[in-house]
C-alpha cells in the first residue's frame, strides 16, 4: 500500500529528472561536446525496444505460454547479427539522403513520392496506436495496482472506475507534454535530438536494473535460487507444462520473424538506430550490445512469472502486473516503487519516441507536402515557416497521445499487453519488403511499393484491427465468428479456411503474402519514370556511389538567383540556420566572395538536402522545385550522367586493381630479375677467379714440363729444382681443387658433418704438430695456451682440424722468416669456447679486415705484393665456423701482427 | 748485343720458368715482380720486350703499358702480355692499349719462345 | 573493404546459425519436460538462454574485431556539396 501522492512525487520526481538530462544533452550538443558520441549510450537507446511491454506483458505472456515470449528478442538478436549487412546500408543512405523518418526513407526511394510518404505515415500512426494505448494502458494499471494493492490488483477490473480512466487520460497528457518538451524544442536541420536520445539511454538502464532487482528479489528472496523455485514450478501439473514447447504451438518461429522485422520498421526503433545514428561505427558495438541487452532483461521473465503462479492463487492476480505485485505481496513497497518506476520507464520511453518519429512523419510527409500543394500561394505570404513546422508537430503529438487515448478507452481492455503490441509489430512489418527490396533491387518500383504496403496494409486491418474493434463491440460480432457479409472463407481469423497459426501468424502470413507478391508481380510489370531510376540507384549503390549523393548534382539548372534561394530556407530554418547554412556551403567550396546571382546546380541541390532533413526529401523537392525559373536538366539527361558515371567508376576501379596487379608482377619479375643478374655476376666473378687462380700453377707446371721436355742436357740439380716445382705446384693445385669444392659444397649446404663432442685443445695440437715441419723450416716458435679443463664443444673433428691448419698456416705465411712467433690461446666463455690464433705478422689494414673472410680476398703480402694464398682459406674457416653455430672475426694493428678468433659452443648440457 | 728482355711477374715460379726460357734463347734477361719495379727498370734502361703479366701488385699490368706507351721514347719497346684471363676483351683491351702480342696462361713455351724471336728479329 | 567484407560474410554466418539454434525442430530437442532439469534449470530454459549468449558472444567477437570504418559520419562530409 502506497499513498496516492508519494507515487505522484515520484512520478513526476523522475520524469523531470528525465527531462533534465535531456536538457542537459541538448546544451552539450549546441555547445559541440555531444554527449552520446558514444557506442554504449547508442545501444541503450535502441533498447527503448523494450516498452511497457516487456516490463509487464512478458511475464503475463511466460505465465501463459512459457518460453513463447522469447521469439520477440530471439528475432531482434538475429536481426541485429545480419545488421551489419542491412542496417548499416539503411543508416548509409539515411545519411547520405538526410532522411528523418522511415516515410521518409520509402518515401525517398521510390521517386520522392508524396503519396508513399503519406500512406507510410498514415499506417504508421494507425499501426503503432494499439501500441501507445498500451502503453497508457500499462502506466494506469501499475499505478492502479501501486495504489490500490491488494483489493484492484486485477487490471481488467478496474476499467470502470472513473478514476481510472481520469489517470490514463492525465498519463496520456502528461506525455504530451513531455514528448513536446523533448522532441520539438526547436527545428534542427540535422534532426537529431540528443538530448531526447541520452534520457532515452538512461531510461533503458532503469528499467533494466528495476526489472533485475525485482527478479532477484522474487528468485533469491522468495525462493531459494533457481533451483528451489523451479523445482516447485515443476510440481505444479499446471506450471509444468509452461517448461516445455506444448505451450508454444507454431508461434515461435512466426513471431521471431515478425520480430526481426519490426525490430526495424516500428517507427521508433527506425528513429533512434537510424535517425539518431550519429556514427556508423556505433553499430558495430551496437549489434552485440542490444541483443544483450534483451538477454539480461529476460533472464528474470520466467522466474518472476513462476513466483506469480506459485504466490498467488489462479485468476486472483492478473499475471501481467506480477512485477509489482510479487513486491507488495511480500511487504517491499519500495521495490515496487522501483519497479514501478521502471515501468514507467519503459513506457515513457517508448512513448516519446514514437511520437516524435510519428509527428516528423505527419509534419512533413503528410501535412506539409498537402499545404505546400493547395496552399502554396497562402503560405508563401509567411516570412517564417519554422514556427509553422513546430506547431504542426507539436500538435501531431497531441493527436497521436490523443487517438492513443481513444483506442484505449474504447478497445483496450478486451486485450491482454502482448497481443496489442503484436498487432502493431504486424502493421510496421509492412513496411520491410518496400525497405528491403528498395535497397538490394533497383527494379521494385513506386507503383509496385504503393500497392503493395496498401494491400498488406489492407489485409492487416482486416485481420487484426477489424477483430479487435469487433471484440469490442463496435462492430457486429457475426464479423469475427462467420466472416464479412456471413462468408465464411472471409473470417478476418481464418481467411480462405487458413486455420490453427494463431491470429498474428495468420495476419502475417496473408499481409507478407499480399505484400510481398504485389511488389514482386506490379514491379515486374511496371515502367519506373526517371527520377525513381536515379533513387533506386542511389540507394542499391549507395556504397558503390562513394557514400555521396553529389552525382546527381546538375540536377537543378534553371536559374534561381542566391537570394531567392536564401529566403525560401529562411521561411523553413529561420535565418540564424540559413545563414549557417550557405555559410558552410561556401567553406566547403573555399568560396571567398559572397555568393550573389544565379546559384549553382550544387548550392540548388544543398539547400535541398539541408531542407529535406526539416521537411522530408518529397516537399524539399517540391519547395525547391517552385523557386526554379525555367527548365531543370532533364531527367533522362541526369539518368545518363549516373548511369554513365557509375559505369565509369566501375571501370576506373576495374583498371586500378588490373594496374595495381600489373604493377605488382612486375615489380615481383624486377626483383627477380635483380636477383639473377646478381647470381649470374657472383658466378662469373667466381669463374673468373677460380681459373685465374687454377691458371697460375698450371702455367708453372706446363713451363717446366716443356722446358725438361725440350732441354735434354739439363743439369741433375737444376732438373730436380724444376721437377720440384711441378710437384710443389701440382700439390698446390690440388689443394686449390679441394678448397673450391669444400666451399662450393659448404656454402650449397651439401657437406657431410660428422657431428661428435669434440676436445677443441686434442683438435689444436693435432694441427700444430702436423704443420710441425713448416713452422720449423721457417724457423717460427708456436706457442699454445689453454686452461685446465675445456668441457667438449659440439662440431666436425675433421673440420675442426682443418679449421685450425688453414688458419695457423695463414698465421705462419704471414710471420717474419727468422723470428716468427704464433701464439694460440683456448678461452672458455659461459656458452662457447673462444680461439685465438696471433702472429707478429705485418697486420691487416683495416679496410681488409671487414672482407677479409669473403672468398678470393687475398691479402697482398706489403713487402712483395704477392698474394699470399688461394683466398678461399678463411672463406672455408668462417663457412666451417658458421655451420657449427660460432663466430669469427680478426683484430689487427698494422704492423702489429694480427689475431683471428673463433667461438665454438659447448655441446649443450 | 744480346736483345734485353724484361720479364714482370709476381709469381716467382713463372719468373724461374721466363727467365730460364729467355736466357736460352739467347736474350738478356731482367725481372720485376710489381708495377712500379717495372716501369723502374724500364727508366733505369729500357728493354727491347717486356714480358708483361696483368695481374701484379701496385700498378696493373694495363696500367704499366699504357704508361710506357704513352712516352715517345719508350716507341720501340716491344710488350707481350701475359695474363691468366682468358677473356676476348681482356687480349682487346691488352692490343688497345698498345701491346703487340698477347699470350694466355698457360702457355706453350715453345710458341712464346717463337713470338719474342719473330718480334726482336723483326726489329733487327 | 576486403576486411569489412569478411566481417559481413562471418556475420550472416551468425545469423544462419542463430536460424539453426532457433529453429523450434531444434528447440524442440532440447523439450524434455520439467523433470529434467540442470543446476535446477529446466533442460529447455538453459538452452535457449546459453544458446543465446553463445550467438551474442560470437557476434561480438566478429564485430570487435572488425576494422572501424574511419569515415566520419556525422555530419556526413560529402565532398560533392
Amino acid at each position: 500500500m502506497i499513498p496516492g501522492w508519494l507515487i505522484a512525487v515520484a512520478s513526476l520526481g523522475y520524469l523531470t529528472l528525465l527531462f533534465a538530462i535531456a536538457y542537459y544533452g541538448d546544451r552539450r550538443s549546441d555547445e559541440g561536446r555531444s554527449l552520446i558520441l558514444n557506442p554504449y549510450i547508442y545501444a541503450f537507446s535502441i533498447a527503448v525496444y523494450c516498452t511497457a511491454w516487456t516490463f509487464y506483458g512478458s511475464v503475463g505472456l511466460a505465465a501463459r505460454s512459457g518460453v513463447g515470449f522469447l521469439p520477440i528478442y530471439l528475432g531482434p538478436t538475429l536481426m541485429f547479427a545480419f545488421g551489419w549487412v542491412v542496417l548499416r546500408k539503411i543508416i548509409r543512405i539515411s545519411k547520405v539522403h538526410h532522411i528523418t523518418s522511415i516515410a521518409d526513407f520509402v518515401s525517398s526511394r521510390y521517386g520522392k513520392s508524396h503519396v508513399l510518404g503519406g500512406l507510410v505515415s498514415v499506417i504508421a500512426v494507425i499501426g503503432i496506436m494499439p501500441y501507445i494505448s498500451l502503453q497508457l494502458d500499462a502506466i494506469s494499471a501499475s499505478f492502479n495496482v501501486l495504489l490500490n494493492y491488494p483489493e484492484l490488483s486485477n487490471s481488467g477490473s478496474a476499467i470502470d472506475l472513473p478514476l481510472f480512466g481520469d489517470t490514463a487520460f492525465w498519463v496520456a497528457v502528461l506525455l504530451a507534454v513531455f514528448s513536446i518538451l523533448f522532441g520539438t524544442r526547436h527545428i534542427d536541420a540535422t534532426e537529431h535530438h540528443e538530448g531526447m536520445v541520452a534520457a532515452i539511454a538512461f531510461e533503458s538502464v532503469v528499467k533494466l536494473v528495476a526489472f533485475i532487482s525485482v527478479g532477484v528479489f522474487v528468485t533469491f528472496g522468495l525462493f531459494d535460487g533457481f533451483g528451489d523455485l523451479f523445482a516447485r514450478a515443476a510440481a505444479e501439473p499446471t506450471i509444468a507444462k509452461l517448461m516445455t514447447m506444448e505451450v508454444v504451438g507454431a508461434q515461435w518461429a512466426p513471431l521471431t520473424l515478425l520480430a526481426m522485422l519490426a525490430v526495424f520498421c516500428l517507427p521508433r526503433q527506425f528513429q533512434v538506430t537510424v535517425v539518431e545514428n550519429v556514427d556508423e561505427n556505433h553499430l558495430n558495438k551496437a549489434i552485440w550490445l542490444f541483443p544483450l541487452y534483451l538477454l539480461l532483461i529476460n533472464i528474470f521473465v520466467l522466474p518472476i512469472a513462476f513466483g506469480g503462479l506459485l504466490r498467488f492463487p489462479l485468476g486472483t492476480v492478473d499475471a501481467d502486473t506480477y512485477v509489482l505485485a510479487l513486491p507488495l505481496a511480500e511487504g517491499a513497497p519500495a521495490l515496487a516503487l522501483f519497479a514501478f518506476i521502471g515501468g514507467l520507464s519503459a513506457a515513457t520511453g517508448m512513448v516519446i519516441v514514437a511520437t516524435v518519429a510519428l509527428s516528423t512523419m505527419i509534419c512533413n510527409d503528410l501535412i506539409m507536402p498537402v499545404l505546400l500543394r493547395f496552399a502554396w500561394l497562402h503560405l508563401s505570404e509567411k516570412k517564417d515557416l519554422s514556427g509553422l513546422l513546430l506547431a504542426i508537430r507539436r500538435g501531431s503529438i497531441g493527436f497521436i497521445l490523443l487517438i492513443g487515448y481513444l483506442y484505449f478507452v474504447l478497445i483496450g481492455e478486451s486485450y491482454a499487453l502482448v497481443s496489442i503490441g503484436l498487432v502493431s509489430f504486424a502493421a510496421a512489418a509492412q513496411f520491410a519488403p518496400a525497405i528491403l527490396a528498395g535497397m538490394y533491387w533497383k527494379g521494385a518500383s513506386h507503383r509496385g511499393a504503393l500497392l503493395a504496403i496498401s494491400g498488406g496494409f489492407l489485409v492487416w486491418a482486416y485481420t487484426l484491427l477489424l477483430p479487435s474493434f469487433a471484440l469490442s463491440g463496435w462492430l457486429p460480432a457475426g464479423f469475427v465468428e462467420r466472416g464479412a457479409f456471413g462468408i465464411e472463407l472471409l473470417k478476418p481469423y481464418a481467411l480462405f479456411g487458413l486455420d490453427g497459426l494463431g491470429h498474428i501468424s495468420h495476419a502475417l502470413f496473408w499481409s507478407l503474402l499480399v505484400n510481398v507478391g504485389t511488389l514482386v508481380v506490379v514491379s515486374l510489370l511496371d515502367r519506373q519514370s526517371m527520377i525513381e531510376r536515379i533513387q533506386a540507384t542511389l540507394f542499391v549503390e549507395v556504397f558503390r556511389q562513394g557514400g555521396t549523393a553529389g552525382v546527381g548534382a546538375n540536377i537543378w539548372q534553371g536559374s534561381v538567383s542566391v537570394s531567392d534561394l536564401r529566403s525560401m530556407a529562411e521561411r523553413f530554418l529561420g535565418s540564424e540556420r540559413t545563414h549557417e547554412i550557405f555559410a558552410e556551403y561556401a567553406r566547403n567550396k573555399q568560396l571567398d566572395r559572397p555568393m550573389a546571382g544565379n546559384a549553382s546546380g550544387e548550392l540548388v541541390q544543398f539547400v535541398e538536402r539541408r531542407l529535406s532533413g526539416v521537411i522530408g526529401a518529397a516537399s524539399a523537392r517540391v519547395m525547391v522545385a517552385s523557386t526554379l525559373k525555367g527548365e531543370g536538366v532533364g531527367l533522362e539527361e541526369l539518368m545518363q550522367i549516373l548511369d554513365e558515371t557509375s559505369q565509369v567508376l566501375e571501370y576506373s576501379r576495374q583498371l586500378e586493381q588490373k594496374s595495381e596487379q600489373l604493377e605488382h608482377a612486375s615489380s615481383e619479375l624486377k626483383a627477380a630479375n635483380e636477383r639473377l643478374t646478381e647470381l649470374d655476376q657472383m658466378k662469373d666473378d667466381f669463374l673468373s677467379t677460380v681459373t685465374h687462380e687454377l691458371r697460375t700453377p698450371l702455367t708453372s707446371i706446363r713451363s717446366f714440363s716443356e722446358i725438361l721436355h725440350d732441354t735434354p742436357d739439363l743439369g741433375l740439380s737444376e732438373r730436380q729444382h724444376f721437377l720440384g716445382i711441378i710437384i710443389r705446384e701440382s700439390e698446390r693445385l690440388t689443394r686449390l681443387i679441394n678448397q673450391v669444392l669444400d666451399l662450393t659444397k659448404i656454402e650449397r649446404g651439401r657437406m657431410e658433418w660428422q657431428m661428435s663432442d669434440v676436445d677443441l685443445a686434442e683438435v689444436i695440437d693435432h694441427a700444430v704438430s702436423s704443420m710441425h715441419h713448416l713452422f720449423e723450416e721457417k724457423n717460427v716458435t708456436v706457442d699454445i695456451r689453454q686452461p685446465e679443463t675445456i668441457p667438449p664443444v659440439r662440431g666436425d673433428r675433421d673440420q675442426l682440424i682443418q679449421l685450425a691448419i688453414n688458419l695457423l698456416s695463414n698465421a705462419e705465411k704471414f710471420c717474419p722468416g727468422g723470428n716468427g712467433r704464433v701464439e694460440v690461446a683456448l678461452e672458455s666463455g659461459p656458452k662457447a669456447l673462444t680461439v685465438s690464433v696471433a702472429d707478429n705478422g705485418p697486420g691487416i689494414p683495416e679496410h681488409e679486415q671487414e672482407n677479409i673472410f669473403e672468398k678470393f680476398h687475398q691479402v697482398r703480402s706489403d713487402q712483395t705484393g704477392n698474394p699470399m694464398g688461394s683466398g678461399l682459406g678463411l672463406a672455408i674457416c668462417r663457412g666451417i665456423v658458421e655451420h657449427l653455430g660460432g663466430r669469427i672475426w680478426v683484430r689487427s694493428k698494422p704492423g702489429h701482427g694480427a689475431t683471428f678468433f673463433f667461438t665454438v659452443p659447448f655441446v649443450k648440457q | 748485343m744480346a736483345k734485353s728482355i724484361l720479364v714482370v711477374e709476381d709469381e716467382p715460379n713463372i719468373v724461374l720458368s721466363l727467365q730460364f726460357l729467355m736466357k736460352k734463347a739467347g736474350f738478356d734477361v731482367r725481372v720485376a715482380s710489381d708495377g712500379e719495379q717495372a716501369l723502374a727498370a724500364v727508366e733505369d734502361r729500357a728493354p727491347d720486350l717486356i714480358l708483361l703479366d696483368v695481374m701484379i701488385p701496385k700498378r696493373d699490368g694495363y696500367d704499366v703499358c699504357q704508361t710506357i706507351r704513352s712516352n715517345p721514347d719508350y716507341g720501340d719497346i716491344y710488350i707481350i702480355m701475359l695474363t691468366a684471363k682468358g677473356r676476348e676483351v681482356d687480349r682487346e683491351k691488352g692490343i688497345a692499349l698498345g701491346a703487340n702480342d698477347y699470350v694466355t696462361k698457360p702457355f706453350s713455351t715453345r710458341d712464346l719462345t717463337e713470338k719474342v724471336k719473330l718480334l726482336l728479329q723483326g726489329a733487327d | 573493404m576486403k576486411d569489412d567484407n569478411r566481417s559481413s560474410e562471418r556475420l550472416v554466418a551468425l545469423f544462419l546459425f542463430g536460424m539453426v539454434l532457433f529453429n523450434p525442430l531444434v528447440v524442440g530437442l532440447f523439450d524434455v519436460g520439467a523433470e529434467i532439469r540442470l543446476f535446477g534449470i529446466p533442460v529447455l530454459f538453459l538452452y535457449l538462454f546459453i544458446g543465446w549468449a553463445v550467438l551474442i558472444g560470437l557476434i561480438a567477437a566478429v564485430a570487435e574485431s572488425a576494422p572501424k570504418d574511419s569515415k566520419p559520419t556525422s555530419p556526413p562530409t560529402r565532398p560533392a556539396d
